[in-house]
């Protein structure tokens, strides 16, 4: 099936169109050798961000921010999601301190990107 | 009164910056921060994509402001938290509140690192009903990321500029239904990074060349009327109506330059922009802005690149004195404004800031001084959601004004 990824690299956003053989993946669309390597992550093992905040028990109204140490893939980021919104912490929370260890055993650690006295 | 040498209004990006840059000489700087904590709007953007270039690192917000507040440690500055500036007098005194009552403070230069604020529904003619469920992306962002407060279920986005895009992502990521976002213009006004990464991860709608029409709804917005438009004009038979009872504004950003008013200071006609010279110096001369006070930036990283900038201008000032700026500079065509506007004569390469009015492609741009061409520069692409720098020398001995403009480009 027909696949499109829109290019990322560089603001000139190529539209790059994907189709599957029997050989592997055929990319067509892209304008230089970065686009071709975006889009061969893109349809082996897409990676993201993960950021949100967690909920602070011994502080009123207080969220700490939170990041995964590493990039998550994509089809788990709803499962780190909801770990993260599983758990809360007490302060005082050090910058760049581990809050959960080694989430859903993914060898990647949420840590707080804030601290809070 | 106690007086200082330097006052910076704003704890944010761009008011740090000045205050690390100034903190390099012996004069006497005060910091003034309206909330409790320096960082300014950092501190609510938790999602990544900050300081790639300033600290060559992939930072949350939060993160950005911890590593330019330890540069500050141990400097000799004189922070003012939970300080609010009422009024700037004409004498180069200050009236402030805090905890302790109302005071005033007296200054020798003054650097408004006052950010921005956002856009409404006013801004943009959405009129209706007195209804809640409208915000601005901002506002949402503050309470999802501050309080844990998510302010609705179903959520419509009006303008795909990158806030928000970033809280359509947010309020998906945190349980919301985001039913698509409303452009007004036939291309997203946001980053493509930001379009992929929020948007198409999600398969959340992006409606191009789309308004609002009407919200409706009676003590809670309950639905939104969206329709296609072309050039301007509403096209018949596009209506759309879309269930929601929420509705995000991420409709830009306007320098925030309101303490200003009543001064001597000369404000661009067609943008609300400060008249600046390449010093960041106002037509009041010891009054300085930069940030997003002065223009909006799209990266942080640049915020404090100008920062910097400004505060060695003001420190400048302060201990020698800065030269007359005479060469005046403009926007030409397809250009939809330029910083800063005016040069001093001096040699040294000048830099402009600059966006475009509409994307283009393939585009050679030209500065000009009176009728002599200056430099030449050809992009392959520029796009109005990217600020863009541009360097060039001027000819030696002319006080003829600088313009810049799009020669050549071909439309998207």
């Amino acid at each position: 099936m027909p696949k499109h990824i829109t290019c990322i690299v560089c603001p000139m956003g190529c539209s790059l169109h994907v189709s599957e053989t029997e050989t592997g993946y055929v990319i067509k669309g892209y304008q230089c050798k970065e686009g071709l390597m975006y889009a061969n992550q893109e349809l082996t093992a897409p990676k993201r961000d993960l950021s949100s905040i967690m909920k602070v028990r011994n502080r009123i109204n207080t969220y700490v921010p939170i990041r995964t140490s590493e990039t998550v893939d994509k089809s788990l980021i709803e499962q780190v999601m909801q770990a993260i919104n599983r758990t809360s912490v007490d302060a005082p929370i050090d910058y760049h301190s581990t809050l959960i260890q080694n989430v859903l055993g993914l060898g990647i650690d949420v840590k707080a990107t804030k601290a809070i006295k | 009164m106690k007086t200082v040498d330097l006052c910076i209004i704003g704890g944010g990006a761009a008011g740090l910056a000045v205050a690390l840059k100034a903190s390099e000489h012996p004069i006497r700087i005060c910091l003034i921060e309206a909330s409790h904590s320096l960082g300014g709007i950092l501190n609510q953007c938790i999602h990544a994509g900050f300081g790639l270039s300033h600290f060559s690192q992939n930072l949350t917000g939060p993160e950005y402001a911890h590593r330019v507040t330890m540069l500050l440690q141990d400097k000799h500055i004189t922070l003012m938290l939970n300080t609010t500036v009422t009024t700037i007098h004409e004498n180069q005194i200050l009236s402030y509140i805090n905890e302790s009552g109302a005071n005033v403070l007296g200054f020798k230069a003054l650097v408004l690192t006052t950010g921005s604020k956002e856009r409404n529904r006013f801004d943009i003619n959405l009129m209706g009903p007195r209804i809640s469920g409208i915000y601005t992306a901002g506002l949402a962002q503050a309470y999802m990321n501050y309080y844990g407060h998510r302010v609705g279920n179903k959520v419509l986005i009006v303008g795909s500029g990158d806030i928000g895009l970033i809280m359509a992502r947010r309020m998906r990521l945190e349980g919301a239904d985001v039913l698509g976002v409303v452009e007004m213009n036939p291309y997203s006004s946001g980053l493509s990074r930001n379009v992929v990464q929020c948007l198409e991860d999600f398969d959340i709608p992006l409606y191009l060349s789309h308004v609002v029409v009407s919200c409706k709804g009676t003590s809670r917005l309950s639905k939104v009327v969206i329709q296609a438009i072309n050039k301007g004009i509403l096209i018949d038979g596009t209506q759309k109506e879309i269930a929601c009872d929420t509705l995000l504004l991420s409709v830009g950003l306007l320098p925030e330059n309101r303490l200003l008013k009543g001064l001597d200071i000369v404000k661009h006609s067609s943008s609300n922009q400060v008249n600046i010279n390449e010093f960041f110096q106002t037509s009041l001369p010891y009054v300085f802005v930069c940030g997003n006070a002065l223009h909006i930036h799209d990266l942080v990283d640049d915020v404090s690149k100008e920062g910097a900038l400004a505060g060695l201008a003001a420190t400048t000032y302060l201990l020698d004195n800065l030269p007359n700026t005479p060469i005046t500079s403009h926007k030409g065509e397809g250009i939809s404004y330029v910083i800063p506007h005016a040069f001093s004569m001096d040699q040294n390469p000048k830099t402009l800031a600059f966006r475009v009015s509409k994307p283009m492609k393939h585009v050679v741009l030209h500065v000009k001084q009176g009728h002599t061409l200056l430099k030449e520069t050809r992009h392959k692409i520029l796009l109005p959601s990217m600020m863009e720098h541009l360097s060039f020398e001027l000819e030696k001995g002319s006080l003829e004004a600088i313009t810049l403009e799009v020669v050549t480009c071909q439309n998207i």
